[in-house]
Parts: C-alpha cells; structure tokens; sequence
C-alpha cells in the first residue's frame, strides 16, 4: 500500500515539479547563449553602433529570471511539503485519503518520502542547470576525467577517509531533511486538535516543538561535553585518532537527527490515527 | 448474524458542546436505513466516526464486531457531505484509484454508471458542474463491493430525475448482506426506499423503527411524523 501511495503522491507532485524544472533547464540554455563568447562579440558590434540596449534588458532579464526560477523551485518544494500534509491529509482530501484502508503511518511515510525526494531533486536539477549554462560538455568532460587523477594522490587510508566523510555529509544532510519535514508534520497534526484554528495551532506547535527539541540537544551536548571533560576523553583519544573521532561525532550527530525525526513521526502517527479530527 | 454497526455509550464533544450524547444503536445487514433529523443533531458526526475521520471522546463502536481500523475501511463505503476528491484530476485517474486500493471495487460497474449519467471518464473534474461531481462521487462510492455503505446526503445537490436513478441505483447495488445507511433532509423522496429510520435529536436517538411500523402503528408516512417530531 506503501507503494501506491507513493505513486499517487509521485503524480499529484510531478505535474507541479516537472514544468518548472524544464523550464529552469530551459532558460539555463538560453543564458548560455546570451553570455556566450560570440554572443559578448555581437554585443561589443551593437554596443558600438549604439543598438544594443534591447538585446542587453533581454540579457539581465533572462539571467533574473534564472535565480528568480531557482528561488522560486525552492520555495514552491516547501510550500508543497506544507500543503500535500495539510490539505491532501487535513482538509476535505483527507475523507478519501483517511477512508482507504492504510495505516497513518504509511501516510506520513508517502508525504515525507516524496517531499524529500523533490527536494533533493530540486537541488540535483538546479546544479545541473548551473553547469549547464556557466560550463561547456568539455569542461564537464574535463572535471570527471580530472577525478581519477586528483585521487591517485592520496593514501589508501585519506581515500577512505574521504569517501566515508562524503557519505556521512549526503546522510546526514538527508537525515536533517527528514526530521525537519516531520517536524512540521507533527506540528500540522498537533494544530489539526484545533478546529477552528488549525493553521495557527500548527504554528505554534512548531514553535514549542522546535524549542523543545532545541532545549534537549543543548542539554544533551552539554551533559556530553561534561562527561568527556570528566574522564579526559579528548587527551586520551590524542591528534593521530582525530579523523576517528570526527567520524564518531557526525554518527552520534546522525544518530540524534534520527532519533528526534522518529519522535515526530511517531507523535504524527499517534495523533492521526488515535485523536483525528476532521471536521 | 452479528451486526454491521454497533455503538455503545458512544459520545463525541467538541470542546464544551456534546455532539453524540451516548448513542446506543445496532444496525444489521440487509437494510437500508435513514438517518434523520435536522441541522446539527450529529448526523454527519456519528457517520464520521464509523468511516474513521473522527475520533469518539467516550463509548465504543465496531463495524461486523471489529473496532475503527484498516480492516473496517475496507468493509465501509463512505460518501461525504462535500466534494473529496482532487480537482485536478480525470474521472478515470480516481477510478484507477479506487481498484488500487479497495478490493472490491467494480470498474465495470462504474464505467457503466458513468455512461448511464452521459459523463464521460476522461473528464477532469474542475471541469464539472457541482451536480456532476457529486454523481460521479456516488458513482465510485456505490461501485464497491461494500459491506456498510454510509452516504451523508447523496441527493442534496442533484435534479430530481437523478435524484431517481441514484435511489435505484443504491437500492440495485447492495447486497442482502450489506446496509446503507443514508443521512438526508430530503425525507420524501428516500422515504420509498427505506427500510428502517433512526431519528437523531441533539445528539441522542430519538426513535429507531421500521418504516413498517411507523406505517401500521402511526397511520402517518415518516416525512409526516418528521415533522411532527421535530416541529420547530
């Protein structure tokens, strides 16, 4: 059921996602034309002639509009995330979505999937826009077939180092995009108890949330921090373990964006499925 | 045969104000029952809480002896009092829908209703009338193999002849083994095709009986003895 969920939430998204994407593409191509080197040329010839005025306004509205489309994929990835929850879920969606027989937590789990995954191609599709108009196939060609050569440079140990510090980074940006999607879903469940003001109890739910989440992870840290202090971890660890214990550090860090993303989830989850009020 | 609804003590509030005032009620399989009484009496409420949108604050209620869950969804057939379904999309992306998630759904059946009421399936529905939505909503909704249908006002927006091919289409689509409960102002025109009434008054019942019954014990039709019920 999980599954088609998913497709459902995947084409109800796509049709708002994927026009902006190509047209994001799109106008990557037309700056790569405007700015290219006989284009500069052409320009210099018109400059001189004094007609280059229209062709110059097309140029900067062109490259506006790009980081105008970039912000604006951006920002539409977040409205969405907020509305597939609070509208397709808590409002007049929710009867047909709360009458199929799945579990709300496969419902938190479509939205939340999906939302990350636009995000994460949002950024995918927005850096490939941006190579796409500042580089040409070659310097791409070049940067790849750059790599091998920037990595037989390094030690079979830095290598590993590397790789692994790559992937902790990727995980840990994901992991914090969750738990910062659940967040808000466990504050759009929260302000849905309110009826008659269901947006602003959402509201203030994230911000309680947020700070309680908050206050833990400085209580945490600080109860960490007097711990290690207390038993002389770092001088025991010394300078040759520090890329262990930095490895360390980002896995506890993961460690603890999970385990506050899974308190949202299951504080959701309780609230959709034992104390849903749609009415 | 165990019921296909049972209620006990069952109470909804919202903050201050009881919606359902401790509701005991058992409907069987094989009825078609009317829902009745005027605005606010916790129709809809009680109707919510056995589809799972709303949770009960007090009592119990089990649909064929289970509790409030996946399985009952999959037993329970429910029409909303408003438009539920995205306005973005083709009659035929919700019939697709429907048979990926219902077991029992009928696309035949459906296509064929569809047709029937000249609606044509690749529509979307941001296109459609108010009218139109609310048929093809009913449409979906009676197209499944259910075992308790729950229709909150399925004729209020539609043209008396519709209002006819809707009646006979709930009539011609449940099975002796399910029930229809159908909540409606519109006591005249359901009146034919009810089996059984239920008249709910500030959140308690205030009668349950037969059609039958009322008929032979009152010598008045329901619409008649609604009224007098609920004179204002």
């Amino acid at each position: 059921m999980l599954r088609k969920l998913m497709k459902y939430e995947l084409r109800a998204t796509g049709r708002i996602f994927l026009p902006f994407f190509g047209a994001l593409i799109v106008l990557s191509l037309l700056n790569k034309l405007f700015y290219s080197n006989r284009a500069e040329n052409m320009m210099r010839t018109l400059r001189q002639n004094g007609k280059g005025l229209p062709i110059e306004i097309t140029r900067v509205i062109s490259m506006a509009l790009f980081i105008f489309l970039i912000c604006a994929i951006f920002m539409l990835a977040a409205i969405v995330m907020i509305q597939r929850f609070y509208k397709n879920l808590l409002g007049d969606e929710g009867y047909l979505m709360f009458t199929l027989p799945v579990r709300p937590w496969q419902l938190i789990t479509s939205k939340a999937a999906v939302s990350c995954m636009w995000l994460v191609v949002s950024g995918l599709v927005t850096l490939l826009a941006c190579l796409l108009m500042m580089a040409s196939l070659g310097d791409i060609i070049d940067i790849f077939a750059g790599l091998p050569m920037s990595f037989r440079n390094l030690t079979p140990q830095s290598a590993l180092h590397g790789v692994l510090l790559s992937f902790e980074v990727c995980l840990l940006m994901l992991v914090y995009l969750f738990y910062f999607i659940l967040l808000v879903y466990a504050a759009i469940a929260v302000g849905q108890l309110w009826s008659a003001h269901k947006l602003l109890g959402a509201f203030g739910a994230f911000i309680v949330l947020n700070t309680a989440f908050q206050i833990i992870t400085f209580s945490a840290v600080w109860v960490f921090d007097k711990l290690t202090d207390m038993i002389s971890l770092p001088a025991r660890w010394g300078d040759q373990h520090i890329l262990t214990v930095m490895h360390a550090g980002i896995w506890m860090v993961l460690l603890w964006g999970a385990l506050m993303g899974a308190a949202c989830f299951a504080l959701a989850n309780w609230l959709l499925g034992k104390k849903l009020n749609l009415e | 045969m165990e019921p296909i609804l049972e209620c006990k003590v069952l109470t909804k509030r919202y903050g201050s104000k009881e919606a359902l005032s401790s509701v005991d009620l058992t409907v069987q399989r094989g009825r078609i029952i009317g829902l009745l009484g005027p605005n606010g009496s916790g129709k809809t409420t009680l109707i919510k809480i056995a589809s799972g949108l709303l949770s009960p604050t007090l009592g119990e209620i089990r649909i064929a002896g289970k509790p409030i869950g996946v399985e009952t969804k999959e037993m329970v057939s429910y029409l909303p009092d408003r438009p539920y379904l995205g306005d973005w999309m083709r009659v035929n992306d919700i019939i697709d829908l429907f048979s990926d998630f219902y077991r029992g759904f009928d696309r035949m059946k459906a296509l064929e209703m569809l047709n029937r009421l000249n609606i044509n399936p690749s529509d979307r529905l941001k296109t459609m009338s108010k009218g139109t939505k609310e048929k093809v909503q009913l449409i979906l909704v009676m197209s499944r193999n259910a075992e308790l249908y729950l229709l909150d006002e399925p004729i209020g927006g539609v043209d008396p002849a519709t209002r006819d091919y809707i009646l006979s289409t709930i009539i011609g689509n449940y099975s002796e083994n399910a029930a229809v409960i159908i909540s409606t102002h519109l006591i005249a025109d359901v009146e034919r095709v009810l089996d059984d009434v239920i008249f709910i008054e500030h959140g308690r019942i205030a009668l349950s009986s037969s059609v039958d019954g009322i008929r032979e014990e009152r010598g008045m039709s329901v619409d008649a003895l609604f009224r007098e019920v609920f004179k204002c």
